[in-house]
């Protein structure tokens, strides 16, 4: 397994997109990180000690298989899961926090600084963290860490330090500045993980790098199973599962791939994160990126019923990809989500995050579009159970 | 555009630094957010400034993700937000400055998105129309605003560079014509209103800037007291002090009227004692 990028280009430009726009200061930091990642990739031994810890920390490979029961109505495209939800930390963040705690490693920093909406790579990463020894300090807006509890619980359990944030949406936005200017601060020491390929040239390309690892499998599982997929769909917050299951495809013209943005309750006025359909070029985060920003360049605040879906920036190889016309995209509401995840657990026992849930609600219909012969290939991206809470209170009593 | 647009303009932050070399003084520079808490307001505080001894001000545009700052100046941001501050308002306060005070440098400082959202053409031409002399913008380094910085040089406004002890001299110089009006020193680490560096660290910065730069040398970031502010300026061409003058001035309006003399003269008060430390 190597771990190579596709479409990158040089200084970090995705198209127009991509560069480093940050302080000054953290300049150099990045240019050091650069070198060491271009370094570690090529080294045999990083790749073996990554793929090893892949294969026994993380669970990979994750499996490849279909919801026959999920479907409301029959007569549609077989729809597969990719099952990275059952990775035993994080969902597939844990593939890319492996990787960048053991580059920190391997630069001699001993702490790593991470935010998250999903609480998913803040888990990933305090695992990881705690496995390699590292101190841990992980970020979340306080509103999502009142609705997802159990996970900043989780957190705190493998001795992460968890910071909750209240400045503006209290959300991921909010989060990762926090967790920038803690970085910021302390870059001798620590190392800022990305839960996301989002943020300034080489984080965009070193995470799709680490996540690319879910494309490659599944082409080999598609080969085996002998399933030649039309459609690959996945829902973007920050993008790290759309572009680690998409990397492997973009070459294959026949398929389409569908990034799913969160619609919030829908309608034309209502909050949304769609920032790659509906967003504006702007700058944010350390990159030129698609942003929800208004005329003023002021950035919007967000909705979804998924917290790792609300987001106002983008990937800027994301960005670039819909720009180009290779990536398509689509919106769901948070009852379209939440639906197709409660029906999903009822049918086939499967209990995914409501971000999944919004890729299940538009492969539904994206399925009634084709044949039974077909194949949609969904991405789960994490487990439900962080979202119990919000779950439960749709089940009639 | 012409030469001629850009021979003025360009030269109120070289003619200060000219005058004050002749004082053989130290350039003492502010910051405030425009609109907080209103236009009115901020533009009463400008010139309050220029009274009582600031020789250059930093008018920061209100952003929604001043990631570079620290609680003092997001505070300040939401506030400026909240009474409609912008990058198109506060563009506008500071034609409206200019229209009594022609000679203070301004410079404007904030983030990248308003710009790109603006368009750095037109953004540089409004920004000159409205008597800006400089930029600084905290997530623009230089090795990414090609555009930007050619916008600038065709409307005489000077992108101010940030230097810090561990940037490469290629991060914070250039030949641009658009790069200029002085070195903006960042001897800690961290963003705005945090710990202070000692004031050998800060000589140690300085003289690395001198090293690679004929630029006048300003240190901001961490500068919170009259004693400290006279002794950077005993090593600098200038001294920037912001989140401490702030904090200051929040702690005395506290609900009052941010026009009133009692406030005014309040800010006033504590302006000229840095001054006086600073001019000892």
């Amino acid at each position: 397994m190597g771990i190579e990028t596709k479409n990158s280009t040089k200084n970090g430009r995705f198209g127009h997109f991509g560069g480093q726009f940050v302080a000054p200061i953290l300049l150099p930091v990045l240019d050091r990180l650069e070198a060491a990642f271009d370094d570690a990739r090529k080294d045999a031994e990083f790749r073996d000690t990554l793929n090893q810890l892949l294969h026994r920390y993380v669970g990979r490979p994750t499996p490849l298989f279909d919801i026959p029961r999920f479907a409301a109505r029959k007569g549609g495209a077989q729809i597969v899961l990719k099952r990275d939800d059952l990775t035993f930390n994080g969902g597939n963040y844990a593939n890319s926090a492996v990787g960048q705690c053991l580059l920190a490693k391997r630069m001699g920093l001993n702490a790593v600084v991470a935010d998250t909406g999903s609480g998913q790579n803040g888990i990933a990463t305090a695992a990881v963290a705690a496995r390699f020894g590292m101190k841990c300090t992980i970020y979340i807006g306080a509103s999502d860490a009142a609705r997802q509890q159990s996970t900043v619980k989780k957190m705190t359990l493998f001795g992460a330090k968890v910071q909750i944030v209240e400045d503006a949406d209290r959300a991921l936005s909010a989060a990762t500045s926090a967790a920038t200017r803690h970085w910021m601060g302390r870059s001798d020491t620590t190392t800022y993980v990305a839960g996301a390929p989002i943020g300034p040239h080489p984080y965009p390309e070193m995470v799709a790098a680490f996540q690319a690892v879910i494309g490659r499998e599944t082409r080999l599982q598609l080969i085996d199973q002998g399933l030649a997929p039309s459609i690959f769909v996945s829902a973007v917050g920050g993008g790290a599962s759309t572009i680690g299951l998409f990397s492997a495809f973009l070459d294959d013209p026949q398929v389409r791939l569908m990034a799913v943005e969160g619609a919030g309750e829908g309608g034309e006025k209502s909050a949304h994160s769609a920032r790659l359909g509906r967003g504006r070029r702007g700058i944010f985060h350390g990159a030129e990126t698609m942003v929800l920003a208004d005329a003023h360049g002021q950035i919007i605040s967000t909705s979804s019923i998924a917290p790792g879906l609300s987001y106002p920036g983008s990937s800027p190889q994301l960005a670039h990809l819909v720009e180009t016309g290779r990536i398509e995209t689509m919106e769901v509401s948070n009852a379209a989500a939440k639906a197709a995840v409660l029906r999903l657990a009822k049918r086939e026992g499967i209990l995914l995050c409501l971000e999944a849930g919004h890729a299940l609600a538009a492969a539904e219909g994206l399925a009634a579009q084709l044949s039974p012969d077909q194949t949609i290939v969904v991405m789960a991206q994490s487990s439900g159970d962080k979202d119990i809470e919000t779950l439960v209170e749709e089940i009639p009593q | 555009m012409t030469q001629s647009a850009t021979t003025p303009k360009t030269r109120r932050i070289d003619s200060m630094f000219k005058r004050l070399k002749a004082e053989d003084k130290s350039a003492f520079v502010t910051y405030t957010v425009a609109n907080d808490p209103t236009f009115e307001a901020s533009l009463a505080l400008m010139h309050k400034f220029v009274a009582s001894g600031i020789d250059l001000i930093e008018i920061g545009h209100p952003f929604s993700d001043p990631i570079l700052d620290g609680a003092t100046i997001q505070k300040a941001n939401i506030r400026g937000l909240a009474s409609g501050g912008n990058l198109d308002r506060t563009l506008d306060l500071c034609a409206a400055f200019r229209q009594t005070d022609p000679v203070t440098p301004l410079v404007l400082m904030g983030y990248a998105n308003p710009l790109a959202v603006m368009g750095y053409e037109h953004f540089a031409q409004r920004a000159a129309a409205a008597g800006v002399d400089g930029l600084i913008a905290g997530d623009f380094p230089l090795r990414e605003a090609g555009d930007l910085l050619d916008a600038l040089a065709r409307s005489g406004i000077f992108m101010i560079p940030m230097a810090a002890p561990t940037l490469e001299a290629k991060d914070f110089t250039s030949e641009h014509p658009a790069v200029g009006g002085f070195l903006y020193c960042i001897p800690v680490v961290g963003p705005t209103g945090g710990p202070s560096a000692s004031i050998e660290a800060i000589a140690a910065g300085v003289a690395e800037c001198r090293k690679v730069s004929t630029l006048p040398v300003m240190v901001g970031f961490g500068v919170k007291t009259p004693q400290m502010a006279a002794d950077v300026g005993q090593v600098a061409d200038g001294v920037i002090v912001a989140t401490a003058l702030i904090d200051m001035f929040q702690g005395k309006l506290n609900g009052d009227d941010p026009q009133g003399s009692d406030y005014l003269d309040y800010v006033a008060a504590q302006i000229n004692q840095f001054r006086m430390a600073i001019d000892k």
